[in-house]
């Protein structure tokens, strides 16, 4: 089964004050499983997933000491070897459909594009496909959805739109960075349980980003948690509730609950946790 | 806690220290790049020539020698003469003049124009704002170079004439600034509270909301000031600008153009004037433009 | 239901394009009207002469209807102009209309080709430039729009007669054609490159191209550089969108994310920039025809604003306005039509 390793990842950016470093000494596997990285924003997580996929912009600096996706050795890559497994062996859903769709171009033809990258299909066999794979995500009308501008499409419509197209050509790795955040809170489970689905029957891996510890431990076989660019924390998912270190206790102690209930929530002590940070680094 | 520190503070006490803070960085960022500081140095410098011009200029600019027309480049006259045997290097040095004095004219005009019909257009909205927007948009519809063409052939030629002119075409995008601001600040609470104690509109409008309009267009001058320059030099060149004798840049290149294939510096030398001191505008505007407005940087 | 509300907008959005289309080009002409009867030139004297009898002045002004009130006058105008009838030059004794029917083709001609190149040049340029961001060649696009933006049309003129032509004799010099072919070509559009096509006449066109050559390339370096450096600032920020992101997730190479994604992004507002540097280009004429000699209507208007000949002055004008307002209509509908979101 393909794997990815990632050993020691830094990504750093210039800023006024000096480096900054934003993901640091990152390390974690991934094969045919459910990662969840839970952390809030700025914590590095989605600068992670993006170092995975080479998508680091200059001037940020990527380093890892060992950073491998199925043997190929992701660090001495050049920008073609990126583009054989960018949307071949790795797809990448974002947040927001509204911002990740090309505006001014039709579903059929964002959708057609990735398959057209990566095979020499011909022309209407893609278009076929394109329909199949919209059906397989839960359009009920492909034919009309493959005809629209994003803009005219809802969340959960557009969100399953980038789910069809980053599945078409069947990769090995998902990485889903906040997926359902902009989403409504009613399509947030139908497009979560989707993407659950496709996985799981095609044996994919899969990278969920989010900020819900929920979310995470619902569909996530295993969880890292990242604060400050560090992970601080690695536990199964079904043991996220009886988490150790003091971030994650303080974050399982904002949820809201049934007990929480007309109580006022408690907010997170960051003193504290700073004073338990290994000072390494 | 030293100047410096209070202006790069990252988390400022007040909006006035955020608006410092912003200004300082963006001050820092624009000397920090060479082609603002040489525009800095160059505008100043040509403000300086031209008010030193008698002393720089060594001899009269119309001071004619037909004995010694066309003359190359040479010890006693730096950069040749032209067909009258004037002296090319004073001449330029003056023709800063009528330069400077056609761009600060044409600001001093244009802007408070634009100002007035942009801040009423604004504030009163309704027929008033149709009306004058509308006339603004006609006047932007018009080929620059081609109006000031036309009023000039009404008014006759002449520097005071080409001032107007070129003030007449100007105005329109100052207008259209000052009526985007107002349009802002119109419905804000303290032009409300303002009217609420019965304070006449025109102190309203002089005392309120003009003082938050001239930013803006103070930029948006000084970015136009190159264009200026190039429409002054363009108007002389057609002859319709500066008459002679008065040493003016682009007339002078007119002048050159006669014998422009055998004593090319008369030409070539008046209008790499006009190359700098546009250059100098428009470096010196661009520098403006990333203090004031960091996200273009 | 929907579909019908989109056909209403688009009915609607048509008819206040073309109300506020008339309305400008009536402002136009009300400003053509006034500055035509603020001049000191008075035309009744022109028709009658300095030495007419008061009576024969009063009957030649009944006329030509100045003694009636100004807004009879300027509906008189607004008619004349609408028949096409913009009055007689005194310089060249014919009819306006009739004189800028010979001259606008050659401006047209030599702005349509500098358009064409500048297009063809600035945006690879301005999309090479914002990819290559704060790199050689972002640099040197900002050289070349800071050039452009600052140098006067008419000394790179002189400067490049200079040069290619006196100096390098790589290019025929002022005028249009050589004299040789000046009265023997048949006018069929006025358009000398068009014109010869359709007689065979090869020797003549590479003359003419050889005419067309140093103006029209001098004219594309304005647009080239105004045109790359608008096309490298919007395709900056695109650039910063996360449907390019996407793209590069996707697999796509960079060209094909500048070609393929970031400029369909743009078009809307390049096609405003396009046409803006077009009628710049119209209006520049009047520099630039006069330094090559070039016979278009720049040349005709500053010829006629030397022999005090207003008709012809504001004929010109007017007709440069119309393009201008033309353009920019034609552009902002076109506008809507590329982009999606307000189609």
């Amino acid at each position: 089964m393909p794997e990815l390793i990632v050993e020691n990842l830094c990504v750093r950016f210039p800023s006024w004050q000096g480096e900054l470093t934003v993901v640091n000494q990152v390390s974690f596997q991934l094969g045919s499983e459910r990662l969840g990285i839970v952390g809030e924003s700025g914590s590095g997580k989605s600068m992670t997933a993006r170092a995975v996929l080479g998508l680091v912009r200059p001037p940020g600096k990527v380093q890892a000491d060992r950073m491998r996706f199925d043997g190929i050795d992701l660090e001495r890559m050049d920008a073609r070897g990126w583009r054989s497994i960018r949307g071949r062996r790795v797809g990448m859903i974002m947040q927001d459909p509204k911002y990740s769709l090309n505006p001014v171009q039709r579903v059929m033809d964002q959708i057609a594009e990735i398959a057209m990258l990566h095979s020499d299909m011909g022309k209407r066999k893609t278009r076929e496909r394109v329909l199949e794979m919209l059906s397989e995500v839960g359009v009920e009308d492909p034919a009309r959805v493959a005809n629209c501008y994003p803009h005219q499409l809802s969340g959960g419509l557009g969100q399953r739109v980038m789910i069809a197209a980053m599945l078409i050509n069947s990769p090995d790795l998902l990485i889903a960075d906040e997926p359902t955040s902009a989403l409504d809170v009613m399509v947030r489970g139908q497009v979560l349980q989707l993407m659950d689905r496709e996985i799981k029957r095609r044996g994919m891996g899969l990278m969920l980003i989010s900020h819900d510890l929920n979310t995470v431990a619902r569909y996530c076989d295993r969880v890292l948690i990242m604060y400050q660019g560090r992970i601080v924390e690695t536990c199964a998912a079904d043991r996220l509730f009886e988490a150790q270190h003091p971030y994650t206790r303080g974050l399982l102690a904002c949820l809201p609950s049934v007990e929480t209930r007309g109580k006022k929530l408690s907010v997170l002590d960051r003193a504290a946790i700073n004073a338990e940070m290994p000072a390494y680094g | 806690m030293t100047l410096h520190a209070w202006l790069i503070d990252d988390a400022p006490a007040s909006a006035w220290q955020a608006q410092c803070g912003g200004y300082y960085r963006g001050l820092r960022r624009a000397m920090r790049s060479p082609s603002t500081v040489f525009g800095i140095v160059s505008v100043l410098g040509i403000v300086l020539i031209a008010l030193l011009a008698p002393w720089l200029g060594r001899v009269d600019p119309n001071a004619q020698d037909i004995l010694a027309r066309l003359q190359p480049a040479s010890a006693q006259h730096w950069l040749g003469t032209d067909q009258l045997g004037r002296d090319l290097w004073s001449r330029l040095i003056f023709g800063t003049r009528p330069t400077l004095l056609i761009v600060v004219l044409v600001a001093l005009l244009s802007a408070p124009m634009g100002l007035v019909v942009g801040i009423c257009s604004g504030y009163f909205g309704g027929w008033v704002s149709a009306v004058l927007m509308r006339i603004t948009d006609v006047f932007m519809a018009f080929p620059r170079l081609v109006l000031a063409l036309a009023f000039v052939a009404v008014l006759g030629p002449g520097i005071v004439n080409a001032v107007l002119a070129i003030t007449i075409t100007a105005w329109p995008p100052y207008a259209r600034l000052a009526r985007t601001e107002t349009l802002a600040i119109r419905n804000s609470e303290f032009i409300h509270a303002a009217r609420v104690a019965g304070i006449p509109t025109w102190r309203i409008l002089l005392g309120h909301v003009l003082p938050l309009c001239i930013p803006s267009t103070v930029i948006r001058v000084t970015l136009d000031m190159a264009g200026v320059i190039l429409t002054a030099a363009g108007l002389g060149f057609l002859g319709l600008g500066a008459q002679p004798p008065l040493a003016e840049w682009g007339a002078m290149v007119a002048a050159g153009r006669q014998f422009i294939f055998d004593q090319w510096w008369v030409a070539a030398v008046p209008g790499a004037a006009i190359l700098l001191g546009s250059l100098a505008f428009n470096l010196l505007g661009d520098g403006l433009r990333d203090v004031l407005d960091p996200k273009n940087a | 239901m929907k579909r019908w509300g989109r056909a209403q907008r688009l009915v609607h959005g048509c008819a206040r394009a073309v109300l506020t289309l008339a309305l400008t080009i009536v402002g136009l002409l009300l400003v053509t009207f006034l500055i035509q009867r603020a001049a000191p030139i008075d035309p009744v004297l022109r028709v009658v002469g300095d030495h007419a009898s008061p009576e024969a002045y009063k009957a030649a002004k009944h006329e030509l209807g100045l003694d009636r009130p100004l807004y009879v006058q300027f509906g008189r105008y607004l008619g004349d102009v609408a028949k096409g009838n913009l009055g007689k030059s005194t310089s060249t004794g014919r009819a306006v209309s009739e004189d800028l029917r010979e001259y606008f083709p050659a401006t047209l001609e030599l702005s349509t080709v500098a358009i064409v190149l500048g297009v063809l040049l600035g945006i690879p340029l301005g999309l090479w430039a914002a990819h290559q961001h704060d790199r050689w060649v972002d640099q040197l696009v900002r050289v070349i729009s800071l050039f452009g933006y600052s140098v006067p049309v008419f000394w790179l003129g002189l400067m490049g007669l200079l040069l290619f032509y006196a100096k390098l004799h790589w290019v025929a010099g002022p005028g249009r054609i050589d004299d040789v072919w000046q009265y023997t070509l048949q006018a069929h559009s006025h358009l000398l490159l068009i014109d010869t096509a359709m007689d065979h006449e090869w020797a003549a066109m590479r003359n003419a191209i050889a005419h067309l050559a140093l103006p029209a390339a001098l004219l594309a370096y304005f647009s080239t550089a105004y045109i790359a450096r608008m096309t490298r600032a919007f395709a900056l920020e695109e650039l910063g969108k996360e449907y390019v992101l996407t793209a590069r997730v996707k697999g796509a190479n960079e060209a094909r994310i500048l070609w393929r994604h970031v400029l369909p992004n743009v078009a809307a507002p390049l096609v405003t920039v396009i046409s803006l540097s077009y009628v710049t280009l119209l209006e520049g004429a009047v520099l630039t025809e006069s330094v090559f000699s070039w016979p278009g209507i720049g040349l005709y208007i500053t010829n006629a604003l030397f022999s005090a000949d207003l008709a012809a002055v504001l004929g010109g004008t007017l007709l440069i306005g119309f393009c201008f307002v033309g353009l920019n209509t034609l552009s902002d509908q076109i506008g809507y039509w590329l982009d999606p979101r307000v189609r």
